[in-house]
């Protein structure tokens, strides 16, 4: 999620996981109520059909926070919580009652892959504004008062056409977990009676409905205890980020 | 919560015993090169750096600034394995889009090099000097070092970004941000030292004219002189410190074998450039710097006397520059230009531009017409016409 | 809260960028002191703490998603904009307006300049024309712009050069969508706009 867009938006990945780890401990340490924002109540259910959504590419890291509190990467974390993940979805899709499909980037006809690439990476820059512009205090847009109406626009027709689907499901979790070392530091820091986060959880979910391309619901989640990395555990966050998008 | 002592001792050596565990485990296995096909074990920290490569070089492959030219894509696959066919086919070439010298090679074997290199080399042999000392650092696996060094010592920004600017992924920030994590990040005087053999040795087994390699990096510190203060957010230079030392070095081995003797290959290399050179001077010029451009620019014409291109580049430079009389130096190379009968024909679009802010509005309709009769389907005609019409 | 309000601050100092935005009415509005416009819609006028220059920044969706720069009187040789946090010592000074340049010649001159401050080679505008702009001549071009985030953007410029000074607009946003939603705002707005104050001389 390399930024460089106009005015200083520029936010490298590294840079972007510390932000959002910040934020994230913040926000959890603030103990402030972070709200779902949702622009309609519920999906569109045909009569005797269940409503299709296509699972985009799961934008998810782990990282082990080594002692000196930087997040390293663990790779087999990230693929064992991309697993648990996408099973999790399974189970919330089995009890809501809708039908996942996963994104498949060569389908459907060239112009309609290469909009959806686009829009993949337009959903970037957007869930990024909705993140700064929704929840940062302070960096509200005035124009907006408080309404939610975010939207990749009427192109999402190129993936409703590619995989015949209703919506278009983003996921955005970076997760990282103290490592023993880190942990090492906390036990120090407890006995010098300072507070040092432990490691935190942010996600962003949005669904998108692809007959308009208006973000119908979009949920932060942050908070400094989630553990992605096992079946049962994975399973709560999502049903924390996601479930409510599914009713 | 309370703790013994003990305890407290135990989490805190937990954490050194972790770190040396891993780099033993992965030690374990060195040998001279890596071998061809090698694959980091599954939950190694060496692995962990692998898989963000992976993801990263996920993402170059849909960026838009990569490019795309068959022919010049084919044409560096073929100089890599070349210099090295055991390991060429664990090596996946990007050419990316910026206009600056750069390039590395990350130790899953994504290698990127940036547009600005291929401006620069005059020939193929100096191309594959910096392949083949990039391939250095990768057969032995100097990127991994580095990595872990940094992590061990946790200096900010370490992991991530470093891990991502060592592969000078273009991907990973701002211009200035990558040469300052390059720096930090930068190889040490035995490792270039290695990658510079290395490289030389790859390169006289392939039948490359060695001088190529010193040269290269002579051209580059040359250029960082004629430019103001570039040094310093050079990206190249802040990976690879003190070129100047090194090169006195690379100078003796490269003329001890016999330097001048082995392929040059610069036919071969303009034409396999042929599809993108003139998009890639404009990206040169698009920067304004000058006296940086002008050395460049200077240096290669000084080779090849006859490129039309490169009087049109000098003659952009001074029309851009516009200072006390460039107008009339850009017009020369522009003159220049067309007796080569190599220049492009948006020459005379120039033309235009200059004589227009002369006065001179008849030649100005006359070049004009020239460059119409040139490139008929020409996007700007009807901007030039809205011009001249003024 | 105190921790709290360090982190978000460092949170936005890291992220050099987060600005507050202000409320723009659907009324007559006066820009740098010099450019009258009515917008139909409200707006979000940013305070640049990052940009430098003769200039207005005025966004509906966030900066990433779409902008409308003004140019409030570009002088003879100064640059469209800077940025401060490219450090001026580390490169050679950005090219610069000249008020006997040319449309064609300022196009070149807003390619180069984002180029250079947005670290793209992929910015690039055409299909130049002339257009009355501020009951005067102006001129009109597209832009296209990929910046570093992958995202394509697209644009239009209008300007006009008033007593040896340049003025104009330039809205730009995504190309899917971000834009052309607001293409004909940008219009009426660009129909609607005076120059004023000291620019009406």
């Amino acid at each position: 999620m390399d930024a460089e867009a106009k005015s200083g938006f520029r936010v490298s990945r590294v840079v972007l996981l510390w932000v959002v780890l910040s934020l994230a401990a913040a926000l959890a340490l603030g103990g402030c109520a972070v709200p779902v924002q949702r622009q309609a109540k519920e999906l569109r259910r045909d009569p005797g059909e269940l409503p299709v959504i296509v699972v985009m590419p799961l934008d998810v890291e782990l990282a082990e926070l080594s002692a000196g509190g930087l997040p390293e990467p663990r790779s087999e974390w990230t693929d064992a919580a991309l697993k648990h993940m996408r099973a999790a979805l399974e189970t919330e899709a089995r009890t809501y009652k809708v039908k996942l499909v996963d994104y498949q980037p060569q389908s459907g006809t060239p112009e309609d892959q290469s909009t959806s690439l686009e829009l993949v990476k337009l959903h970037r820059a957007v869930g990024g504004s909705v993140l700064v512009h929704q929840y940062f205090p302070g960096y509200e847009l005035p124009s907006k008062a408080g309404k939610f109406d975010w939207s990749l626009g009427p192109s999402v027709a190129a993936i409703s056409r590619s995989h015949h689907a209703d919506y278009a499901l983003f996921l955005f979790v970076r997760d990282s977990y103290a490592s023993a070392g880190r942990v090492g530091v906390i036990i120090v820091a407890a006995l010098l009676g300072v507070g040092v986060p432990g490691g935190a959880q942010i996600g962003l979910a949005s669904v998108v409905d692809l007959k308009t391309g208006d973000i119908v619901w979009f949920n932060l989640l942050a908070r400094a205890h989630g553990d992605l990395r096992t079946p049962e555990a994975a399973r709560e966050t999502v049903r924390e980020l996601v479930s409510d998008s599914l009713k | 919560m309370s703790l013994t002592r003990r305890q407290f001792g135990c989490a805190l050596c937990g954490l050194a015993s972790l770190v040396v565990a891993r780099r033993v485990a992965a030690q374990a296995q060195g040998e001279r090169f890596l071998v061809p096909g090698y694959r980091p074990p599954a939950e190694s920290d060496e692995n962990g750096l692998w898989s963000m490569m992976d993801r990263a070089e996920r993402n170059l492959k849909e960026s838009r600034f990569v490019v795309r030219d068959a022919t010049l894509n084919q044409y560096f696959r073929d100089i890599v394995c070349r210099l090295d066919k055991d390991h060429c086919p664990d090596l996946r070439p990007y050419i990316v889009r910026t206009p600056r010298f750069n390039a590395s090679m990350a130790p899953n074997g994504m290698m990127e090099v940036w547009t600005g290199l291929l401006l620069r080399c005059s020939d193929e042999a100096q191309l594959a000097a910096i392949i083949g000392h990039e391939m250095g650092h990768y057969l032995r696996r100097h990127t991994v070092e580095r990595w872990r060094d940094a992590r061990d010592k946790s200096d900010l920004g370490a992991v991530l970004g470093l891990g991502l600017a060592a592969a000078g992924v273009g991907y990973a920030g701002s211009l200035t941000n990558l040469a300052l994590m390059a720096s930090m990040f930068a190889f040490s005087r035995e490792q270039e030292r290695e990658a510079d053999e290395i490289g030389l040795e790859l390169m006289l087994k392939a039948g490359y004219s060695p001088i190529a390699a010193p040269e290269v990096w002579e051209q580059l510190i040359a250029e960082a002189k004629a430019g103001t203060a570039e040094r310093s957010s050079n990206i190249l230079f802040a990976s690879h410190p003190e070129p100047e030392e090194r090169l006195v070095k690379l100078r003796e081995r490269a003329e001890s074998t016999d330097g001048k003797t082995g392929e040059r290959g610069r036919d071969r290399y303009l034409a396999a450039l042929a599809g993108v050179r003139k998009q890639i001077v404009r990206d040169e010029l698009a920067l304004r710097q000058y006296g940086r451009s002008e050395a460049v620019f200077d240096r290669l014409l000084a080779q090849s006397p006859d490129d039309g291109l490169l009087w049109y580049a000098k003659g952009e430079l001074y029309r851009l520059r516009g200072g006390e009389s460039d107008a009339e130096r850009a017009m020369e190379a522009y003159g220049t230009a067309i007796e080569t009968r190599g220049a492009p024909p948006e020459t005379f679009r120039s033309i235009v531009l200059v004589e227009l802010k002369r006065g001179e509005r008849d030649k100005a309709q006359a070049a004009f017409e020239t460059y119409l009769e040139l490139k008929p389907d020409a996007p700007d005609g009807g901007a030039l016409r809205m011009i001249l019409t003024q | 809260m105190t921790r709290l309000s360090i982190i978000l601050l460092l949170t936005a100092l890291i992220a050099g960028c987060v600005t507050p935005y202000s409320l723009v009415n659907p009324e007559r509005q006066t820009v740098g002191g010099v450019i009258s416009v009515q917008p139909s819609t409200k707006w979000n006028k940013a305070s640049l703490t990052d940009y430098q220059g003769s200039l207005e920044v005025w966004t509906l969706d966030g900066p990433t998603l779409n902008t409308l720069v003004f140019f409030t009187g570009v002088p003879d040789g100064e640059p469209l904009f800077t940025r401060r946090s490219q450090n001026p010592a580390q490169q050679e000074k950005p090219p610069v307006f000249r008020s006997t340049m040319n449309a064609l010649e300022i196009q070149e001159l807003l390619e180069a300049t984002v180029a250079r401050y947005f670290q793209t080679t992929l910015a690039e505008g055409r299909n130049l024309r002339s257009e009355t702009i501020a009951e005067g001549r102006g001129f009109r071009f597209e832009t296209k712009l990929v910046g570093r985030d992958e995202v394509e953007r697209v644009g239009v410029f209008v300007g006009t050069i008033r007593h040896k000074k340049l003025y104009g607009a330039w809205f730009q946003g995504a190309r899917l969508h971000y834009f052309e939603r607001y293409r004909p705002e940008f219009d009426r707005l660009v129909k609607s706009a005076r120059l004023v104050g000291e620019a009406a001389k």
